[in-house]
Parts: structure tokens; sequence; C-alpha cells
């Protein structure tokens, strides 16, 4: 889909359909708008490039989510009434802090394999790793080297980020939002892979009794075979929920 | 004795997908020098049979450092003695390996090399000029525009438009903008348009059409290609707009199920465009179709793999297709550079550089 600048050119997205637009779509890390491509067919609907992917300029400075939030808070004004929320991932992480920040100016939301919480205590770096990182900081460990061994401890996702992205990245595995679910005034439909090994349905669950104990709604549906990537590998899945959640 | 000098790798975006090429040259080719070119723009004699994954952390161990001269007699040397190169083959896509700069460069150290001479190969990593040379030659192209400043009028053709960096050969900083002040925004925002971008309106409802040409032993035309608008592509979508990225949705269709109208358009503009670009060695010619109606969009002077992949009715064996490029080379003219008119009259009669600048 033909992309379209918003908020001045700050940020593109992918436009759907004819009519103004209903749905916000926010991609994971590392992809852009038209991973929901096959999801959005038949919408009115707007798939953001976020800051630092596909079309749109990364941020100046090492935001998180709730960064990537007011920086999208402008595009709201878009919307003739507030839209449906589909958010994958890193997207799922803005779409709960953006929905949060603006509750009446949001609608029911659709989350598909976000890491809303922390499931494991997060290691803390070896001992070795931590000595290496001193003695780069006084000089003895080269940059260089000191890259090279970050670069073999990193995901995927950390090795491929360059620049403020890595920065952005480092900051944004580390935030949980228990804070922003408990605020939430829409409903929110979970939709997971059965098979999503990065963000496993334990989160979910975990999310949705959290969501609940604050009053708030919110549903789980586990699509069984499917894994993390849930808007390429199961975007009927995600179109039959948006079909549902606009009728309702 | 002199061998042929594979030459691959380079200071540009597909310098990996240049390795495969190289590679596969080589290895078809027997007996040459191995030539990487590093990410750096230095030299190398490498091994012939090393493997892609030898390249994955750089120069590979044991490479030999070579330098460059570009004086008559010169090219490639180990120690100040050249190597002993009857033909260089470029196997280098995108960057300086592809758009004239290394074509120059062995013009200057009169070496013959494969594929088009240095204004072709120039000519042909320019978007801008590629099409007007087309429509000055009277083949059908689309409307092309340059957006470079970022404040630009509004084209005389509407949108959406295709918005592509003006030089360069990947299909990388390809967008598909929805109006003109979403184009602005792309050239003001994206680094990929610095040098420039040119645009043109996206024909919806079209496919792409790929095929290759060689120019020797005789002129002829591959199978035609109808690619998958894949991962960076475009790919059909619905009945009236295309998707841009995303999945595959189709497979590639090799060859293509083709009105009779449409191959013959596509034959005889290739021969036209072999011409009008000056085209050598072996060139991927893509095209646009839609509705039987067929417009020349861009050409890629070295194809990954050579387009080898295409050699197919009838088949042509890779090592034939590389063994006929280097013969071409070897049969041709190297460049020469003309002194005519620089007899000595000019400076005699000059009097003082001061007086000059009077």
């Amino acid at each position: 889909m033909p992309l379209r600048a918003l908020s001045d050119g700050a940020l593109f997205a992918e436009s759907y359909g004819e009519g103004p637009p209903r749905v916000l779509a926010l991609h994971g890390w590392g992809r852009r708008g038209n991973d929901f491509a096959r999801s959005l067919a038949g919408f009115d609907a707007l798939a953001v490039d976020l800051p630092g992917f596909g079309a749109t300029p990364a941020p100046s400075e090492p935001i998180g989510a709730r960064g990537y939030a007011d920086l999208l808070t402008p595009v709201l004004d878009i919307f003739d009434a507030p839209p449906v929320l589909l958010g994958h991932s890193f997207g799922g992480r803005i779409a709960v802090c953006l929905a949060a920040a603006n509750p009446s100016r949001v609608g029911p939301m659709v989350v598909t394999g976000t890491p809303l919480l922390r499931t494991a205590p997060s290691k803390k770096p070896s001992v070795g790793y931590r000595l290496i990182r001193s003695l780069n900081r006084v000089g003895i460990v080269s940059d260089g080297r000191m890259e090279e061994i970050r670069r073999a401890r990193g995901s995927p996702d950390y090795r491929a980020a360059a620049g403020v992205m890595r920065d952005i990245l480092v900051k944004v595995v580390n935030e949980t939002y228990e804070d922003e679910m408990g605020r939430l005034e829409t409903r929110v439909m979970l939709l997971w892979g059965g098979e999503d090994h990065e963000v496993p349905v334990e989160v979910a669950e975990k999310s949705l009794r959290l969501i609940r104990r604050s009053g708030g709604s919110a549903e789980l549906e586990v699509l069984p075979g499917v894994g993390h990537l849930v808007p390429t590998q199961a975007p009927d899945a995600i179109a039959r929920v948006l079909e549902e959640v606009m009728a309702r | 004795m002199a061998i042929p000098a594979v030459i691959f790798g380079g200071p540009s975006d597909e310098h990996d997908i240049s390795i495969l090429t190289g590679l596969q040259v080589i290895r078809a080719l027997g007996e040459v020098h191995g030539v990487y070119w590093s990410k750096t723009g230095d030299w190398f004699e490498v091994d012939p049979g090393l493997e892609a994954t030898d390249f994955v952390d750089g120069v590979p161990r044991r490479s030999r450092e070579l330098s460059f001269v570009a004086a008559s007699g010169q090219g490639l040397l180990h120690k100040k003695r050249p190597l002993d190169i009857d033909v260089a083959v470029i196997a280098c896509h995108g960057g300086p390996g592809e758009d004239g700069t290394l074509q120059g460069l062995l013009d200057l150290a009169g070496l013959r090399y494969t594929g088009p001479g240095q204004a072709s190969s120039a000519l042909g990593m320019d978007k801008l000029a590629f099409g007007a040379a087309m429509a000055a030659a009277g083949l059908p192209t689309l409307p092309r525009a340059i957006v470079s400043s970022g404040e630009e009028p509004a084209p005389d053709f509407g949108g959406p438009f295709i918005v592509k960096p003006r030089f360069g050969g990947s299909s990388i900083g390809i967008e598909l903008a929805e109006d003109w002040p979403t184009v602005l925004a792309l050239k003001r925002g994206s680094s990929y348009f610095d040098q420039g971008a040119v645009i043109e309106p996206f024909l919806i409802g079209s496919r792409d059409l790929q095929v290759a040409v060689r120019t020797y032993p005789k002129w002829e035309l591959s199978a035609i290609e109808a690619p998958a608008r894949a991962a960076e592509g475009i790919y059909s979508y619905d009945q009236k707009y295309l998707a841009w990225g995303g999945e595959v949705s189709a497979g590639r269709e090799l060859p293509a199920t083709l009105d009779p109208g449409v191959e013959e358009q596509v034959e005889r503009l290739s021969a036209r465009v072999t011409d009008a670009a000056g085209l050598r060695g072996i060139a991927r010619i893509d095209y646009l179709e839609r509705e039987g109606e067929v417009v020349v969009n861009e050409v890629n002077t070295i194809p990954g793999s050579m387009a080898a992949y295409l050699w197919i009715d009838p088949p042509i064996s890779r090592e034939q297709l590389f063994r006929d490029m280097v013969d071409e080379a070897r049969s041709g003219p190297v460049r020469r550079f003309s002194v005519a008119g620089s007899d000595g009259t000019a400076l005699r009669s000059a009097g003082t550089i001061a007086s000059k600048l009077g």
C-alpha cells in the first residue's frame, strides 16, 4: 500500500482502504507497517512505520515505548473516532502506553505477541563480562574488541541495531507495563501464537489476569501452531478479530 | 601466461552478492586470478578455491595484497609487478564496480574487461539519465522526474508515485508514496535520497517482466521472467492496488506466460535498448507490462549471477555464458585515448600565464 506522510513528514504510514481510517497498526521490532498488509486488506487503516524502521527516521534520543507513544499521540488527531489499536510485540508495548495515556482517544485494542511483563528474572551479566566491561571503561580493552564481545553476547535484534536504535532496544527490553495495563479503560483482545517461544502464552495469561484484576476488560485467544510473528503467520486471525471488535 | 582476473566485492551495498557471483564465475572459468576488492576498497588476490563463508569476516587469510595503478601497462600489481591479465571479468554489483568507476580505471590501465564501457555503465546506474536516454531513443518509458531539493512543485503526472534513489542498482530505499507531500517528506527524511530521488507514476495493475540479453557470439535474448513481487518488491494484492513489500504472494514465473504481442514487444525493445544504452556482455532489462503494453523500466548492466538462471531456452550453461563473455572482451578493443589536436600549437602561441589572468 502507498505510504502517506503524517505529522508534517515526521512519520510515514501505509494507508489502507478508501474511507477515513479506523485502525492504527503498530509493528514489531525490526519490521515495518507492511507486516500488516494481509491483516488489513479490506479495512480503512493506517499502519505506521515506527521511528527508526521503514521510511521513518530514527528518534533523536534513546526513548522507550512510552516515548514512542508520545511521538504517536499526534497521529490520533487524524482519526474521526477513537481508532482500534493493533499492536504486535514492540508495537504492542507502544499501543498499551498510548492507550493508557490517552484513554478517551483510543478504541478497543488487539495486542499480539507482546512482552508486557517479564517472566523470568533478568540475568545479571557474568563476573567475567562485567570485568571486561570495566577494563573497557579504563581503556585496557579496546572499543572495537568490546563491540565484538557485545555483539557475540547480544540477541539478533541487538546485533542488527546500530546507533540510537541499539540504546532504544536495550531500554525497551528492560521495560514492563504493569502500571499502564492497570489503567486501561478500553477492551483488550490478546491474540497469541500457541508456539510463540519469544513471548510465551504465559505472558499473555499473566497480562490478562493483571488487566482483569484492575477492573479492565480483556480476552485471550491462543492460535494453535502459530509462532511469534502473528501478523505474517496468521493475518486472517487478526482480520477476524478486528471485524469482531469493530462490529461490537 | 596471461589469464583472466575475476574482480568481485567492492565498496558497495551489494558487496556480498558480488562475492557469490564472483566465486561462481571463478569456478566456471577455471584458471583465473581471483581478485577480491574489499569493503574498504583494497585489492587482494585470493585462492580461487575459497567459499563464500571464507569472506564472512572480511579479507580471507593468506590473501595477497595487491595495488591498482591506473596507468598504461600497469593495472593490478603484486609487489610492483603487474599480474599477467588478458581480461578483467567484472563480477561487481551496484556501487563503483558497476557504475563506471572501475571501468574507467581499467580503461586508464589499458585493460580489456567484460560488460559495458565506462559511460554505458554510468548511464545504467542513473535512473533519471537512463529513462531520458530511452525516451530520446523513442522507446516507451514511464515519465520520470527528479526530486533533489525536496521543495519542487508537483510533476505533471499524478500519484501514487514510486520513489527511488536516483543512483544505485538495488531495491534498497524504494518506496511507494500516496501523494506529493509524502514524496517530499520521504526525500527530506531518508538518507537513501541524499543524491536525489527519481519519481514515476505507479502503474496500478502492472507486472514486472525481466529478460537478459547477451551480445556475443551473437545478440540473444533469454527467456522472459515475471518475478515474484517479494520481500523488497511489490506483489499483487487485490484488483485495484498493489501492495508494497511484505510476503511473497506468488512464485516467479519462468518462462512467463505472455501474449504473443507482449513477447514480440519485449524482443524488439530489448534489441533497441541494447543499442541505445550501449550494453555489452550479459545485461538484464526490466520492463513493466499492463494490458499488453510494455514500457522500459530499468537496466542492470551486471546482474546477479550474470542472470545465468534465465538462459533456459535453449539452455546455455554457466560455463558457456561466462566463457563467451570473456571471449567477447578478449576480442574487443581496449579503449584508446586521443591526443590528436594537441600538437603544441596552442602552447607555442600562448604567451605567459600571467597575461591570461590579465
